[in-house]
């Protein structure tokens, strides 16, 4: 089966654009329609003179239409895909020169690494004089930065946290704003993250925020004693300060760890933060064991593209960026799509087990947030208006308030009120579930 | 969590209004602090308590232990009957993108053929069926609690609770229920056993308020029935006969009695009705050249001007829970007319076709078209019996009297009864009058009708022409209804008519509003038949 109804409606850019794709699922509705081992294609009727060329590389997911939208995939991209949803791959026709242009020149692409352009010494001694210079400009900024958080920091203490739910929102805006200026993203986001906190909430709001100013504060206490710190670690503080890490860098790095495996795609989760969408999206290698976060952004000017299916089993090489815990990655390289799971995968058996490596993991990296786990056997029940989940010994921890009740009511569906395994997402002391296991499948919710 | 109430305290505060007191600290983060202390530099308050709060969160994560529950059972719900093939489900998905006026009809056509196949929808589909199916009938939410299944049916007592509400009425439900669902109750026992429903309301019936006895009247006149006899002759003999009324809400609770009385042919009132209206039936000559020469005789009534013995308010209080006085005098000069009109709106048409010797249709020409039951009200001529026709047409559910009216009469109030007319009326009734482009005359028919072959063609045809002059553009919605209704065999014509067009600047709108929702229409209900 090519996909699922389901793993389309995860690839869409949003549920406009799934509802038209679903309106071109028609096969009649498409011409010189066709498919091969690495692609399906086919031409529509648009609004213009000439029909619309349509393709998508199913191996290495990717699409192109020659349509006008800067969604992708497009409404023409879902609708082909959905002509061949549930089907089995049948038909097997010669791919039409248009398409095998296209695949010829992706998977050019993709494995040859393009030639660098031979510089000279003096190219290169420019060069590294310029990231010398730009490095240190920015260090200049950061470290600004860093004290002038600090300072805010300190006059919140000073002043006591009873006055953060008076705040404006411009009050925490405003500094995370200034986080940007001083090329520290990474700060400017937990300063948001303080600004976001539910402060109506009289029970747990000051928890929350408690922690958050912790973490802050213990993040540019690092920063300030990087020097102390092993070259990876210092790595780790940097990015969490706002470095980037460069993706083009980790498909070719030999160096990093890179992991070939059955990697099972297990949620997707999208963040809208001022016009920028995080896409987040969670992967667990059956055989290793490991877990990826893989993030992809979007804007106004860059549409998000998404190219992973939930429930689906890549085949694929997994590369992550260096880190004192590794959970970023990037798929490097993807043989296969598989639906059904070679082998169980490993579970955590007790909430507490859970916890317990969860701990650990927060040893190395102290802001680890967004970590999945496996957890076999729990069950989904409502406490006191408030949907937890529970384990075999009936141990329970809450479920996330953005879980909807749409997504409970699909776990109790494909569960029947009973115990199921799951993966979830452990934050904040709660938890996100993002699908169940049945016998050799995962159902995202 | 924190659970240390003074870091709390001193954290909430700040350390303005409270000092850091380090003896207070819990013992692990005052050793770490003071690790801290001894190689920093000199520290302000406002640093040492961020670094409290950092220890704080760290230690208190680890310290907090799991919150349990006992004696939570879980059990698990199986399903009893198979989940649809995919093949069907194909045809759900289909039919969830089209747009609303097509889904609904094709939506519940399909919920149909599952419940008949006695399948379930897939677990992964039942929520969005849910969802969607908010927005269908009463019978159709029914159908769909049958095929979500066991865990369907448990997600609704907790998810679109309101939308799904699963019946709860039980015997207590007469003695204790909300009016509301004592009427749910009844409308219940009426489908099950009318005799026992009416026995039910029978022994309530004097503790009953007016306006709940005048609720279950117009239940039980919905789908009047023989069964019905005893207990409004009951009614009646015990509480309206030759009682003089003047409340508002009694007199239109007689009057309902004494109509439904009426439809059952009860004979003490009929046969006064009919000896009284005796004395006013006439023969004249027919009108019309045959019939003068054929010197053909036709039944009138000749009501007085005045009132007398019959034609008397007080009378006619007591005989049928008329108001005992003319209460639209604009409409009705004469008293007897104002009368006459509650007889036309209360007594079945059989009544006067008996009386009048003159079929359903004359009866309604003769009330809607004679001059002497007209009236000249702002410079305009009415009918002025039409109203009470069209009040009996709609609460007798009479189709033969609509389509009498149809053929008789058209305007806007008329427009009323088209849920009513047989499909041949309706559609001769739209041809006639030219009202091809009223979209809510459509879709006040209800979703299961049809239109023939020949007025699907025609239809085409004739939007197409008023496309053409640029009369008329059916938009998005009205393409959607007509998809609703259109006949398959007439499809072929339609795409003959829309290929000659290929080209024109209009035909693009043609084509996604009429042609393709039609196309889909139609493809879909094919799919639906053949699962």
């Amino acid at each position: 089966m090519l996909f699922t109804d389901q793993q389309i409606e995860s690839l869409a850019p949003n549920s406009a654009a799934y509802k038209a794709g679903r309106k071109l699922s028609d096969q009649i509705k498409w011409q010189e329609i066709g498919m091969s081992e690495r692609a399906i294609w086919g031409q529509i009727k648009g609004s213009g003179k000439n029909p619309y060329f349509t393709q998508v590389d199913i191996q290495d997911t990717a699409y192109k239409c020659s349509c006008p939208s800067r969604q992708f995939p497009c409404k023409h991209g879902l609708g082909l895909m959905l002509v061949f949803a549930n089907k089995e791959s049948e038909s097997n026709t010669t791919e039409p020169e248009w398409v095998d242009e296209w695949l010829k020149k992706r998977r050019g692409k993709s494995n040859a690494p393009k030639p660098e352009e031979e510089r000279t010494e003096l190219d290169i001694a420019k060069s590294d004089a310029g990231k010398a210079k730009r490095l240190k400009e920015r260090m200049i900024l950061v470290n600004s930065g860093v004290e002038e958080l600090t300072l805010w920091l300190q006059d919140v203490a000073r002043v006591g946290l009873l006055e953060l739910p008076n705040k404006p929102k411009s009050y925490f805006s405003d500094m995370a704003a200034r986080m940007v200026d001083a090329k520290a993203s990474g700060l400017a986001g937990w300063v948001r993250k303080l600004g976001k906190t539910d402060y109506s909430n009289p029970e747990e709001w000051y928890t929350e925020a408690f922690e958050i100013i912790g973490k802050i504060n213990l993040l540019l206490k690092a920063w300030k004693n990087r020097e102390s710190l092993s070259p990876l670690y210092m790595q780790t503080i940097k990015n969490l300060i706002g470095w980037n890490q460069s993706k083009k860098e980790l498909l070719t790095d030999e160096t990093v760890t890179a992991i070939k495996d059955h990697w099972v795609v297990l949620g997707i989760e999208n963040e809208v933060v001022d016009e920028i969408t995080i896409n987040r999206t969670w992967i667990h290698g059956i055989e290793s064991n490991r877990f990826c976060l893989v993030l992809n952004f979007g804007s106004p000017f860059a549409p998000l593209i998404n190219t992973m299916m939930v429930n689906s089993i890549l085949e694929a090489e997994v590369a992550f960026f260096p880190s004192i815990h590794e959970q970023r990655g990037i798929v490097r390289t993807e043989k296969e799509v598989k639906w059904k799971l070679p082998n169980q995968p490993v579970f955590h058996d007790t909430l507490e087990s859970m916890i317990v490596n969860h701990h650990d993991n927060e040893k190395l990296n102290p802001w680890i947030n967004n970590q999945p786990y496996l957890l076999s056997q729990t069950a989904l029940i409502k406490k006191e208006n408030q949907w937890c989940l529970m384990d075999n010994d009936h141990n329970i921890i809450p479920v996330e308030s953005n879980f909807s009740e749409r997504k409970a009511m699909s776990w109790l569906l494909l569960s029947g009120g009973g115990t199921v395994d799951i993966a979830l997402v452990y934050r904040g002391k709660k938890a996100l579930p993002l699908g169940v296991f049945f016998d050799d499948k995962y159902t995202a919710l | 969590m924190m659970d240390s109430k003074y870091v709390k305290e001193v954290a909430l505060l700040g350390v303005d209004r409270r000092k850091i007191d380090p003896e207070k600290l819990p013992r692990a983060i005052k050793s770490q602090l003071n690790s801290i202390d001894s190689t920093a530099e000199m520290q302000t308050d406002q640093a040492k308590l961020l670094d409290i709060l950092t220890y704080s969160t760290y230690y208190n994560n680890r310290g907090v232990g799991l919150a349990k529950i006992e004696g939570q059972s879980i059990k698990r719900i199986d399903e009893t009957k198979p989940y649809c093939e995919k093949v069907v489900m194909d045809v759900y998905s289909e039919i969830v993108v089209q747009d609303y006026h097509v889904r609904n009809d094709l939506l519940k056509s399909w919920v149909k053929k599952v419940d008949q196949r006695g399948e379930l929808v897939t677990a992964a589909k039942v929520l969005d069926l849910i969802d969607i199916g908010i927005s269908l009938d009463k019978a159709s939410k029914k159908t769909i609690t049958n095929i979500v299944g066991n865990r369907g049916r448990e997600i609704l007592t907790f998810y679109k609770v309101d939308s799904y509400k699963v019946s709860t009425l039980s015997d207590n439900t007469w003695s204790e229920g909300s009016i509301n669902d004592r009427k749910e109750y009844y409308i219940r026992k009426r489908k099950e056993n009318k005799e026992q429903a009416n026995e039910l309301l029978g022994n309530t019936w004097k503790t009953e308020g007016q306006r709940e006895q005048m609720a279950f009247l117009k239940i039980m006149s919905v789908d009047l029935d023989k069964a019905d006899f005893l207990f409004l002759e009951n009614i009646y003999t015990s509480e309206y006969e030759g009682e003089l009324i003047n409340k508002k809400g009694l007199l239109s609770s007689k009057l309902l009695v004494c109509s439904m009385l009426a439809r059952l042919d009860y004979a003490p009132l009929m046969s006064a009705v009919r000896s009284g209206l005796a004395d006013y039936m006439h023969q004249v000559r027919a009108s019309g050249i045959l019939n003068s020469i054929m010197a053909k005789k036709t039944n009138v009534i000749a009501l007085p001007q005045t009132q007398d013995d019959f034609w008397n308010g007080d009378f006619l209080n007591r005989l049928m829970g008329f108001d005992s006085k003319n209460m639209n005098i604009q409409l009705f000069d004469f008293d007897p007319y104002y009368w006459m009109n509650s007889f036309i709106g209360s007594l079945p048409f059989s009544f006067w076709s008996e009386l009048l010797e003159k079929n359903m249709e004359d009866v309604v020409k003769y009330f809607l078209l004679d001059p002497a039951f007209k009236s000249r009200v702002s410079g305009q001529d009415i009918a002025i019996f039409q109203d009470a026709i069209i009040f009996n047409t709609i609460a007798t559910h009479n189709t033969e009297l609509a389509d009498a009216i149809s053929v008789t009469i058209h305007n806007e109030d008329v427009h009323l009864l088209a849920p009513l007319m047989s499909q041949q009326a309706f559609e001769a009734y739209v041809s006639n009058n030219r009202l091809r482009t009223e979209l809510s005359l459509f879709e006040s028919r209800s979703s299961d009708d049809q239109w023939s072959v020949t007025f699907s063609k025609n239809m085409v045809s004739e939007l197409f022409n008023m496309c053409k002059s640029g009369r008329f553009m059916p938009n998005v919605k009205f393409g959607r209804v007509m998809a609703r209704y259109f006949h398959r065999e007439a499809f072929g014509h339609l795409a003959e008519v829309s290929k000659a067009q290929e080209g024109t600047q209009w035909y693009q709108v043609w084509l996604s509003n009429v042609l393709e929702p039609i196309r889909q229409s139609i493809l879909i209900r094919q799919r639906i038949n053949t699962l």
